[in-house]
């Protein structure tokens, strides 16, 4: 399968703070990746470096092929908290859409606007904010592009809006098939509608991969108190809680655990997220655990 | 790129070109006016030594509200540059990275270059379009009486010609230059306006390094116009001289009274003629008059005459042009590389 | 001429537990075993359901054609994806009637014990669970 995004030992630092470290992926194309982590882990700084609005301090990334490059048609970005021009009208947009980009699709976009019931008149600035990010998408998706980019995109809408956000999104994804990488810190958006998965913490990568096949080989794991190393090789312990007489880990392990001493059940896309999040801000702990 | 350039520059082109517009009319509809007085006078018909004739034109016109007009033409166009520097200018970048719409203006299939470059040309030439449009009318207005009074002196001189189009040009560049860098408009807006006002005094104090200075020298005449001052208690019993400039130089730079070695001309006066306790020569100053006359003393005067108008008038705006450039430069070095 | 509007909607529970692709596949195999759907039926695009369900396209493909491999579905291109086999046959959908008023018996005299809805669902689902472990037990 071909990549849409391949990053070597990115970096990006702001002066003295680094943004993001140490960087390698490889997103596959066809994939609605989602980008998961908590705010300032360097999520749009990672998405800001792919579509060129930002240069990488140090290492290189590859977009579709290339290296990034600003205004490239065969990117759409919908930007953090969907700006749009408040002053103009829907059909404004549409029109310098249509100015500025060769490869633009206006009847899919009066389609768009049409059928999320705006009217193209509206001033843009008058727009709740589930239809302004809705215009920001259709401005995105009318470009046709290989791979849309898309920061934050729900995190201040109600849930309704939200829905009806990833519905258009989903919709547009089916027909063209285009390649996504949507960021959020919220992970129940992205529960159904990525099949890949990026988890950003700290501004380092903590877990990458297809949601089916992360979902499949993280458990959870309940039994009586025990040294998270004795579990056996080819078996990574992401998280650990202990009581006196229990331990609740989140295992990441390629073969069954089928040892009768466990209790051992699946996990769900939120708790894998939240465990490689707690490992990061744990991450002392879990040294000193260890060396007890 | 220019449909939308255009689209967001409308009001303010609309509004700015409207009342530069009403500005144009005002003066190329009250000019007939002025020519009937410069005619009324007897001004127009004079052909030899029409210096009378010239100040009672000057003098009738200034006194209506023609007046009142000429003085507001310099106001016009010495507050241009500032009015787009703050309304044009500054807004034009900080507008969109403070909403955020630079974000979604460059994820459209165009460069970063091209963006600024188009808004920066477009409102750059509508900037300059404008500014000599009102600067004409205004020069043209007042050519009759700038021909009495001179156009280079320094007031007048930045109000007049092609000069205004370079300072409204490059108010506008450094508006947009420190909204890029501050983000905020109303910061920028400020900032902008003290980078004008800084720039236009500037102006005023490092203009007459940009042609050269003509001089005039000439002995005391007879008749020589001007006043003397001295301090009868001064044992040294100097003297000062002040003898009014000649009608060619416009705008006096220097102007001295030197003796035959070219020293500046200090005294000692004799006080038999000169000074409270004269005796000689007749009456009151007549007497010191005429016996400075006799002392074989030189006026010189370093001046800008009306014949350097055009060249000044050339050079300080190409200075300005050269500044707006190199700012703008630097805004797209800025915009590559240091914006988000 | 009704027979083409017979479309089931899909919906999607996210606390369910249960994978989106699951739940999908589940409700085709509910909808052919309650008669829903019969031999001949569509099932929406793919556009369709992730438009009306905010769910990755992928995840609707993958189970069609899950439910292809069980030969329950077939795609036509340009068409759609059709219901090419009912689950359960038509006696089947006859036994239902009279299993259903047992059940309700059954239901009526648990609530007249005083039961609640939630001490019916869980007494419901462990005996079943029990049953079909003990079956499943025995066949094995």
């Amino acid at each position: 399968m071909t990549s849409a995004v391949i990053t070597e030992h990115l970096t990006k630092k702001y002066g003295r703070k680094t943004a993001l470290s140490d960087c390698s992926l490889d997103i596959p194309a066809g994939h609605v990746v989602g980008l998961v982590g908590p705010n300032g882990a360097g999520k749009s700084t990672l998405l800001q470096l792919v579509c060129g609005q930002l240069n990488p301090t140090a290492g290189g990334l590859t977009v579709l092929g290339g290296p990034p490059v600003t205004g490239s048609p065969r990117i759409g970005f919908v930007a953090q908290d969907t700006p749009v021009y408040g002053s103009l009208s829907i059909d404004d947009h549409l029109r310098f859409g249509k100015h500025l980009n060769p490869s633009w699709d206006d009847d899919l976009a009066r389609e768009r606007i049409e059928r999320l019931d705006l009217d193209p008149k509206q001033k843009a600035g008058k727009l709740s904010g589930g239809q302004r990010a809705q215009v920001a998408l259709t401005l995105a998706i009318a470009k046709r592009p290989e791979l849309l980019l898309l920061d934050e995109p729900v995190a201040a809408l109600d849930p309704l809006a939200r829905r009806e956000f990833l519905q258009g999104l989903m919709e547009y994804v089916a027909e063209s098939g285009t390649s996504v990488v949507m960021s959020s810190h919220l992970v129940a958006d992205l529960e159904r509608v990525c099949d890949y998965l990026i988890v950003l913490v700290k501004s380092k990568v903590r877990v990458t991969g297809e949601v089916e096949e992360l979902l499949a080989t993280h458990h959870h794991v309940t039994g009586a108190r025990v040294d998270p190393e004795k579990l056996g090789p080819g078996r990574t312990v992401i998280q650990a809680r202990h009581t006196d007489v229990q331990s609740s880990l989140v295992v990441r392990s390629t073969a069954p655990i089928d040892d009768p001493a466990f209790s051992v059940a699946g996990i769900d896309l939120e708790d894998l997220v939240l465990a490689y999040m707690s490992e990061a801000a744990n991450g002392r702990d879990r040294v000193l655990e260890k060396q007890r | 790129m220019i449909w939308l350039t255009w689209r967001q520059f409308r009001t303010q082109a609309v509004f700015g070109l409207a009342l530069v517009v009403a500005v144009a009319a005002v003066y190329l509809a009250t000019r007939s006016t002025l020519l009937d007085i410069a005619r009324d006078t007897g001004y127009t018909a004079c052909t030899a030594d029409c210096e009378q004739l010239a100040s009672q034109f000057v003098k009738t016109a200034r006194s209506g509200y023609l007046g009142k007009l000429y003085q507001i033409a310099a106001l016009v166009l010495l507050l241009f540059p500032a009015v787009v520097g703050l309304f044009w200018g500054a807004p034009l970048v900080a507008r969109e990275l403070e909403a955020g719409t630079h974000r979604l203006v460059w994820n459209q299939s165009i460069s970063r270059n091209r963006w600024l470059g188009v808004k920066l040309g477009g409102i750059g030439l509508a900037t300059a379009a404008v500014a000599g449009l009102a600067s004409w009318a205004i020069t043209a207005w007042a050519s009759p009486l700038d021909k009495v009074d001179g156009w280079v002196t320094p007031l007048t001189y930045a109000a007049r010609g092609i000069v205004p189009i370079g300072y409204a040009v490059l108010a506008f560049v450094a508006g947009v230059t420190l909204g890029m860098l501050l983000r905020r408009t109303v910061m920028a807006m400020a900032l902008t306006l003290l980078v004008i006002v800084g720039a236009m005094v500037g102006g005023l104090f490092l203009r007459e390094q940009l042609v050269a200075h003509s001089t005039y020298q000439a002995p005391l005449a007879g008749d020589w116009d001007g006043g003397i001052s001295l301090s009868p208690d001064d044992p040294n019993h100097e003297i000062r001289l002040e003898v009014e400039p000649p009608a060619i130089a416009t705008w006096v730079l220097d102007n001295k009274v030197i003796t035959s070695t070219g020293a500046v001309y200090r005294g000692p006066y004799d006080p038999d003629y000169c000074g409270p306790k004269a005796t000689k020569g007749g009456d009151g100053p007549r007497g010191c008059r005429d016996w400075l006359t006799a002392q074989n003393l030189h006026q010189k005067v370093t001046y800008i005459g009306n014949d350097k108008f055009w060249a000044l008038q050339w050079r300080e705006t190409g200075v300005l042009l050269v500044a707006s450039s190199l700012l703008a430069i630097f805004c797209f070095w800025w915009i590559r590389r240091r914006v988000a | 001429m009704e027979w083409w509007l017979r479309m089931i909607e899909f919906h999607l529970d996210s606390r369910s537990g249960v994978s989106p692709y699951m739940q999908l596949i589940q409700q085709v195999r509910h909808a052919l075993r309650l008669g829903l759907l019969k031999e001949g039926d569509k099932l929406p695009t793919v556009k369709d359901v992730v438009a009306r369900v905010a769910i990755n396209p992928n995840t609707v493909l993958k189970a069609y054609r899950e439910l292809e491999y069980e030969g329950l579905v077939q795609p036509r291109p340009g068409l759609g994806t059709f219901v090419t086999r009912t689950l359960g046959s038509d006696e089947d959908l006859a036994a239902h009637e009279p299993l259903r008023r047992d059940l309700e018996g059954w239901l009526a005299k648990a609530r007249d014990a005083g039961l609640d809805d939630e001490s019916i669902e869980a007494l419901f689902i462990s005996t079943f669970r029990r049953f079909s472990a003990e079956r499943a037990g025995r066949r094995g």
